[in-house]
């Protein structure tokens, strides 16, 4: 399963038990409608660290990262990368 | 009234930046032009003087454009939080009998979804796609009328300026209705205990359904300032809320305490300069003493002050935390500070439970009478009853109170002490729930034989609830689908973290649901 999908699930299936009103696609702001509140971001960021084995400081917690699935995506992508610079 | 404040501004100071969000810029002359242009829309689309219009969009700058063009329309605004299930939201459309609608594209799906069934709703504004069954007039429609003043609408200052809404005990939420005068004279109060000047930066950290961003949305207009309205997602992401504070150089914040907790717990906040911030505000529920300890280290320029009032009156009380050297100082003590003492604009009382006064170090209600107290409940004379406290004189009219359900102790030196609630009310994020409510709500459920709502303290000194049900003999119901089962019916924020399923609830020894154990449970 991609990152995408299993993001895209993880906030589905998690984050909106109780609100099956609400669909959105990954490059969908997930913050600015109100799909994402603050401690669902702070459960966002622990479900990628464990799930996808990174730690992201708190200074990477910020909109260029976390708008939409896709940018969480990049995101991850841009840590893998780093990490094998930094091998 | 209310939207001369804009008018006002924009006369003495018309480049003057009037509100923000970061990115886009309005100055008072253009907040002036553009909310006569959205009033004027407004009107052609069928607007009357007296009729309720719903603001339903997220932290944006097109939220104080709908405030104040709603206002200039002769019309009262009624906020609508984005974030409640689609059948809360027709609701309060059916409560207030809204036919116009003012949001946005990023809420079309919201907005389709309210519309499946039935409303009053007939048009809506904002958002450019079509929706069915409704006229739609996009933003862009503003251009196509005059910036001329709309001179020809009376508005005088018992009128109904905005509902707010809030939960009620037995699921039916309580619109608490403000007039231009009540509006007003919290804009002048808090303006003048804050010395707001037009230098000033405030930042807006309230959705607009919450009481609070009255201070942004009515305050800042008041004193010519500048109002920051802190986009959705910057209150969701830390790092760039910090990064927005330091670049907007904001004077004065008003927060629940929660947001500045993340701030400081994740907000990267060493080594920024906050030095323009000069006031910190919070209210809607008690700051643990070890953050706000912590917090006041990083910011020793500011004044701290911890804000109460409930949305009935806003703000009636504040209480100057002081500095963190002196020895008096209930933060450096571990301790919870005071709600403070009646600002200078109210007056009042604390009664017991005879409505007789009690002395000082005695425990009351705290009754509350001020201009900025709100008119009334929204078609409910019911509850109006049972909210105001009558006092009478000898001589001259009543003097008229708003009990405020709050138990209090006043001090010695005066200041007040928040003890408790007399019903069973909670705050949760600065968000008012009635633990009856969810209680009643999870009793709706097919297999649900009883059901028991409590809050739970938290580590750090804030709270959350949790709920525990009995299933009726053979019928089967998971923690998911109660969960969203009250998903359906409650707000976001009244929704158990947890419910736990029991075969039998402890009792007290008068065969009560002993909630205090299911708390203590939860606690350990």
């Amino acid at each position: 399963m991609s990152q995408q999908t299993e993001l895209m699930e993880f906030i589905s299936e998690d984050l909106l038990r109780g609100r099956p009103e609400i669909s959105f696609e990954a490059q969908d702001d997930i913050l600015g409608s109100g799909i994402v509140d603050s401690l669902g971001v702070m459960r966002i960021v622990a479900f990628i660290e464990e799930r996808f084995d990174v730690t992201v400081p708190p200074e990477d917690v910020r909109l260029e990262n976390f708008l939409s699935v896709n940018h969480i995506v990049a995101y991850l992508k841009s840590r893998e990368d780093g990490v094998s610079i930094d091998n | 009234m209310l939207h001369h404040l804009v008018d006002v501004a924009a006369e003495v100071g018309p480049d003057r930046e009037a509100v923000s969000d970061g990115r886009t810029r309005l100055s008072y002359e253009e907040l002036a032009a553009q909310s006569t242009q959205l009033a004027r829309l407004l009107v052609d689309e069928g607007v009357n003087r007296g009729d309720r219009v719903g603001i339903l969009l997220p932290r944006c700058i097109e939220s104080a454009l709908a405030v104040y063009g709603t206002l200039k329309a002769g019309a009262a605004f009624v906020p609508i939080d984005p974030n409640i299930p689609p059948s809360g939201i027709r609701q309060l459309v059916r409560a207030c009998g809204i036919k116009h609608l003012i949001s946005q594209d990023s809420l079309l799906r919201t907005v389709r979804e309210t519309l499946k069934d039935q409303t009053s709703i007939r048009c809506i504004i904002g958002p450019d796609p079509e929706v069915e069954g409704v006229r739609v007039r996009p933003w862009s429609d503003l251009e196509r009328y005059s910036t001329a003043t709309l001179s020809e609408i009376r508005v005088l200052e018992d009128d109904l300026a905005y509902v707010m809404f809030s939960s009620g005990s037995t699921g039916r939420p309580k619109g608490i209705m403000h007039t231009h005068r009540s509006g007003l004279a919290y804009a002048e109060a808090s303006a003048e205990t804050y010395s707001v000047c037009p230098e000033d930066r405030i930042g807006n950290h309230s959705p607009l359904h919450f009481d609070m961003s009255t201070f942004g949305y009515f305050s800042g207009p008041y004193a010519q300032a500048t109002t920051v309205i802190i986009p959705e997602a910057h209150t969701k992401l830390t790092a760039s809320l910090t990064d927005l504070i330091e670049s907007e150089r904001l004077t004065i914040w008003y927060s629940v305490p929660l947001a500045l907790i993340q701030l400081l717990l994740r907000g990267g906040l060493e080594g920024r300069d906050f030095s323009p911030l000069r006031w910190v505000l919070f209210g809607g529920e008690p700051f643990p003493p070890n953050h706000l300890r912590a917090l006041m280290e990083y910011l020793p320029g500011a004044q701290f002050s911890n804000v109460y009032g409930p949305a009935e009156t806003n703000q009636c009380t504040y209480y100057n935390v002081p500095p963190l050297d002196d020895p008096s100082s209930e933060a450096m003590n571990g301790q919870a500070g005071p709600i403070g003492r009646t600002w200078e604009y109210a007056d009042e009382l604390v009664l017991d439970d005879q409505d007789r006064p009690v002395s000082n170090g005695q425990q009351g209600e705290l009754m509350i009478r001020s201009a900025t107290m709100m008119q009334g409940y929204w078609s409910r004379p019911d509850l109006d009853d049972r909210a105001f406290f009558r006092l009478r004189l000898s001589a001259g009219p009543d003097r008229i109170f708003y009990r405020t359900g709050d138990i209090v102790r006043r001090r010695e030196d005066g200041e007040l002490i928040f003890l408790g609630r007399k019903d069973r009310q909670v705050k949760v994020r600065g968000y008012r729930v009635e633990l009856d409510d969810i209680e009643h709500s999870l009793g709706t459920h097919p297999a649900v034989e009883e059901a028991a709502a409590f809050s739970v303290r938290e580590g750090d000194g804030l709270r959350h609830i949790e709920a525990a049900v009995t299933l009726i003999g053979g019928d089967t119901a998971d923690e998911d689908q109660l969960r969203s089962f009250l998903g359906s019916t409650l707000s976001w924020y009244a929704v158990p973290q947890r419910i736990v399923i029991l075969e039998s609830f402890p009792r007290t020894g008068s065969d009560k649901i002993d909630r205090k154990q299911l708390q203590a449970n939860a606690e350990s």
